[in-house]
Order: structure tokens, then C-alpha cells, then sequence
């Protein structure tokens, strides 16, 4: 090898290795969920084990709560009970309380640049998010998202249901609604939940959702 | 000069021309003022380098004679907006590391890396470079044309169509954007094609307008003015909407593809450029030859 090639390649294997992690030292979250109870804030991370840990040929998926007194100090002390360390990178779900405040919204919509969560990570809304959470066991937070897909073909409505589309609304100060989970034993999905200024309003039945989708055009069914 | 050398040319030209773009793009409250901005720079652009590319042959006929020190500060002049847009599209592109591909890296370490392979690059004989452009432009174009065709499930006509009022403020703003990265391509393109022809000036600037229509298009049509005048690198941000299935969630290896190849060789070429303009102005005021020659 000529030498002049020697300091190039010197330096760019300086540069890349520089912070380097392994996945399995990495608590990769597929779904996070926020709910307020008073003034406490709980987050919920789910993530499903790398190593390939199955029951019954389910990978197993672990959910971990944290606490604070706002949305981003409830995902630091997630952290903090963590022995990997947290990465939002591929996060593909939020899930949002109807308990949660305006301002704590904004703060979750801004989590694509404080965490780096993929603005095309989907937002749905549900009751009791630590139940739906565990209960969901097909792939972690992918079974919640298929349920979301399915439903959009099958059902007949959609919801705006990416993080950006929730954020243009936002901005815009329009309304918008997202898709809402049941909390009960087996996962589905009772309608669309319909904010207005930011603030969750009403819970749309199958037909009003239906209505309220072909209104804003949000059905990407056939 | 032959088939392979001008596909060369037009790639290397075209890369240079598209250049840190994609970092550096960004949006105001009108996208239709944005568009017209962006379209009026690239039209610009293709006319502004036949133009160019026909007074210099016709400086060629006519045998102009300047005074070797004429020629050599002409030359240094020229040199100095190279090395001024080298060291910029590198101080790009490691911020960029720094803030989005690796975050707990310093930015100046990978500007200096980055620096020194662009140096590597630029001390090389110019085929070299314009080789490296023929491999590197191709993956460029593949990688941009499959993130927009990865993104198609989240456009939405409604931001682009309605027109909206035009900003004067705002189509100024992107035109001058626009034309700096594209500007920046006229100097080494007439350095690196003094045996090219005019057609050739033509499709290379006319790919490079392509490729930052697209690149444009991708993130206004996903985002819309208001969310993607908010975001620091907005283009990064649309394509990282892009997956194919749920095994390639995230497609930003592709995107940090593009942004390091643009940059790179933007950087590399401008040097190169600066370094060849450097010696013949030396040569002109030392050695009193006239290297005032393309």
C-alpha cells in the first residue's frame, strides 16, 4: 500500500469509530407512550429483546415506566433505570393520553430533534398505555402499527397519524385526529380522536370517523 | 475529447454544481415563491454556462493577449472564491456530521478530515478527480431518485398546488441560495472542460437542476412551507420519512451517501481548481509566461 493512501484511511477510521455502540448494548424503543396524572408525567418505552428471547415464537418485549415532572424528564428518568442505554432512532409509535396538556404535546412533537425520533413515527392515542403496551405481544409496537395500517384499508377511515402531519397541524393551529386504541384485553381500535387547538376534545365513533375521513381526506384505504 | 471524458466531465460538473445543497437548502412560508426561486436559479444556471462556455472559445480564437501579471492576478482572483467555497461546503458538511450523522464527534475534527482528503484529492492528477466523479455521480443520482420514490407514500399535491402569493422576499432569498451552489460549478467547469463543448456545459448544469428539483420537490411536498421553514436541515428530515418494509426502517445511510459524496467532491474540486490557478499565476508573475489559458 502506497503511504500517501495511508493517511486518509488513518483519519477515517478516526473519525467513524469515535462514540461507537453495539445494538445489544442499546435499548432500541419501537413504542413510547406519555400520560399525565396530575402533576406527574409518565413515559412508557417499549422495546423488544434483540438477543431473540421468544415465547411461543413472540419475541419478548419489555416495557419500562419512568417519571418526571415533564415529557422530557420523564424519558431522562427512563434512562436512568436503564442499564443500556436509550435510542429513540427507531422509534415507530407514540402514544398519547387524553390527559395530557397542551404544552406537553408540543414538547412530545419537538421530540424528533431533542431524541431524534423519525418525524414519520406514528401517533395514536389509547386510555390506559401501560396496559396496551404490555398486552401487545406480535413484534412490539409493529403489531400496534399493523392494527393502524389494517384499519385504514379495512375500517374505512384514517386518521392523521405521522408525527410531521401532527406537527404542520400544529403549526397551522388546524385540527387534527389521531387514531384511538381501546385499553381493554385484546388490541383494537374504537375510532379516531379528534383535537382541536392542540387539545383533545371528542372520541369519534366508526361513523363519524368514517365521515370525518372522507371530509379531510385521510382514508388511504381503497 | 472522448465519449468517456465528457460523461466525466458532466458528472463531475453536475456533483460539483449540486454540491452541499442538501444541507443547506431551506424553506420560507411560500413554497410557490421557493419553487419559482429554485427553477429561475437553474435555468440561470444552464444559460449562464453555455454563455460563459461561448465567450471563452471565442476568447480562444481571438488570442487575447494580457500581460503575464494581468493574467496572474486574473488567476488568483479566481482562485480565491474556490478556496473560499471548498472551505464552506467542508465547514458544511462537518457541521452536519456533527449535529446529525455522528453527534459525539466535534465538528472540527471531521472538518479537518475531511480537509485533508480534500487535499489528497486536489494534489492528484485531474483525471483522477474526474473519475471519481463518473463513479460517484451515478450512485448520487440512484440514491436521491430512490429516496424520493421511498417518500411518494407521504407527499401531498395540496402543499404545492394551490398557488400561493408570491414573496419577492422569498423567491430572492432561494434564487440566491440556489445560485451560489450552482455558480460555484462555472469556474472549475471551465477549467476541467477546456476541450468540452457547449451541449456538454449544458447537461451537466441541466442534471444538477434536476437533482435539486428533486431534492426540493421531496421535502415540500412531505412537509409543506410552515413545518419544513422550522426544521435545520429539512431535506434530511423528508428523507428520513423514507423505508422500504419494516426491516429498512431508515433509510439515512443513503442520505448520508449523497451529502458526504456532493460535498466531498465539491470540496476536493474547488481546491483542485484553486491549486491549478494558483501555479499558473505563480508562473505568470515569476516566470512571465502568460498562463492565462483555458
Amino acid at each position: 500500500m502506497k503511504p500517501s493512501f495511508i493517511l486518509p484511511v488513518l483519519f477515517l477510521f478516526l473519525v467513524g469509530c469515535n462514540g461507537m455502540s453495539d445494538p445489544n448494548e442499546q435499548f432500541m424503543v419501537s413504542s413510547i407512550g406519555f400520560m399525565r396524572t396530575g402533576a406527574k408525567v409518565s413515559a412508557f418505552v417499549q422495546s423488544v429483546d434483540v438477543k431473540g428471547g421468544e415465547q411461543n415464537g413472540i419475541p419478548e418485549t419489555f416495557v419500562v415506566k419512568g417519571e418526571g415532572d415533564s415529557i422530557e424528564n420523564a424519558v431522562k428518568n427512563t434512562r436512568s433505570k436503564l442499564s443500556k442505554k436509550l435510542s429513540l432512532k427507531h422509534t415507530e409509535l407514540i402514544l398519547i393520553s387524553d390527559t395530557l396538556e397542551k404544552d406537553d404535546l408540543e414538547e412530545i412533537l419537538s421530540m424528533s430533534e431533542d431524541f431524534d425520533v423519525s418525524l414519520r413515527a406514528k401517533i395514536a392515542s389509547c386510555n390506559d398505555i401501560e396496559k396496551l403496551l404490555k398486552n401487545d405481544s406480535a413484534s412490539s409496537g409493529l403489531g400496534l402499527i399493523s392494527v393502524i395500517e389494517q384499519n385504514a384499508v379495512s375500517a374505512g377511515f384514517g386518521g392523521h397519524t405521522a408525527l410531521f402531519e401532527i406537527k404542520t397541524a400544529f403549526l397551522l393551529g388546524e385540527e387534527f385526529a389521531v387514531t384511538y386504541f381501546s385499553s381493554g384485553e385484546e388490541i383494537g381500535i374504537e375510532g379516531l380522536y379528534y383535537y382541536k387547538n392542540g387539545i383533545p376534545t371528542d372520541i369519534l365513533n366508526f361513523e363519524e370517523s368514517i365521515r370525518y375521513s372522507k371530509e379531510k381526506n385521510l382514508y388511504k384505504g381503497e | 475529447m472522448t465519449l468517456t471524458d465528457n460523461r466525466r466531465f458532466i458528472s463531475l460538473i453536475a456533483s460539483v454544481a449540486v454540491g452541499d445543497f442538501v444541507l443547506r437548502i431551506s424553506f420560507s412560508n411560500s413554497i410557490t415563491s421557493d419553487l419559482v426561486g429554485i427553477l429561475s436559479a437553474c435555468l440561470l444556471s444552464v444559460l449562464a454556462a453555455v454563455l460563459l462556455k461561448s465567450a471563452l472559445d471565442f476568447y480562444k480564437k481571438k488570442s487575447f493577449k494580457y500581460k503575464p501579471l494581468c493574467s496572474g492576478i486574473i488567476m488568483l482572483s479566481s482562485a480565491v472564491p474556490l478556496v473560499w467555497t471548498s472551505l464552506s461546503s467542508a465547514s458544511n458538511l462537518s457541521r452536519y456530521a456533527e449535529n446529525v450523522m455522528l453527534k459525539s464527534g466535534s465538528s472540527i475534527l471531521y472538518f479537518i478530515s475531511i480537509l485533508v482528503l480534500a487535499v489528497f484529492v486536489a494534489f492528484q492528477h485531474r483525471n483522477v478527480t474526474l473519475k471519481l466523479g463518473l463513479v460517484l455521480f451515478p450512485i448520487i443520482a440512484i440514491f436521491v431518485l430512490l429516496m424520493f420514490a421511498l417518500s411518494v407514500q407521504f407527499m401531498n399535491l395540496k402543499y404545492i398546488v394551490p398557488y400561493s402569493a408570491l414573496s419577492v422576499g422569498s423567491v430572492w432569498k432561494t434564487f440566491s441560495e440556489s445560485a451560489v451552489c450552482l455558480f460555484s460549478a462555472f469556474i472549475p467547469s471551465l477549467i476541467l472542460g477546456n476541450t468540452a463543448k457547449k451541449r456538454h456545459f449544458a447537461i451537466a448544469f441541466a442534471i444538477a437542476s434536476s437533482i435539486i428539483i428533486v431534492c426540493f420537490l421531496n421535502t415540500a411536498l412531505i412537509f409543506g412551507a410552515e413545518l419544513s421553514s422550522t426544521l435545520e436541515y429539512p431535506y434530511s428530515q423528508a428523507v428520513s420519512t423514507a423505508s422500504f418494509g419494516h426491516i429498512f426502517s431508515r433509510m439515512d445511510g443513503f442520505l448520508y451517501a449523497v451529502c458526504f459524496f456532493t460535498s466531498f467532491l465539491k470540496t476536493g474540486v474547488c481546491l483542485l481548481c484553486a491549486i491549478e490557478l494558483v501555479k499558473r499565476a505563480l508562473g505568470s508573475i515569476f516566470f512571465q509566461k502568460n498562463q492565462l489559458s483555458y
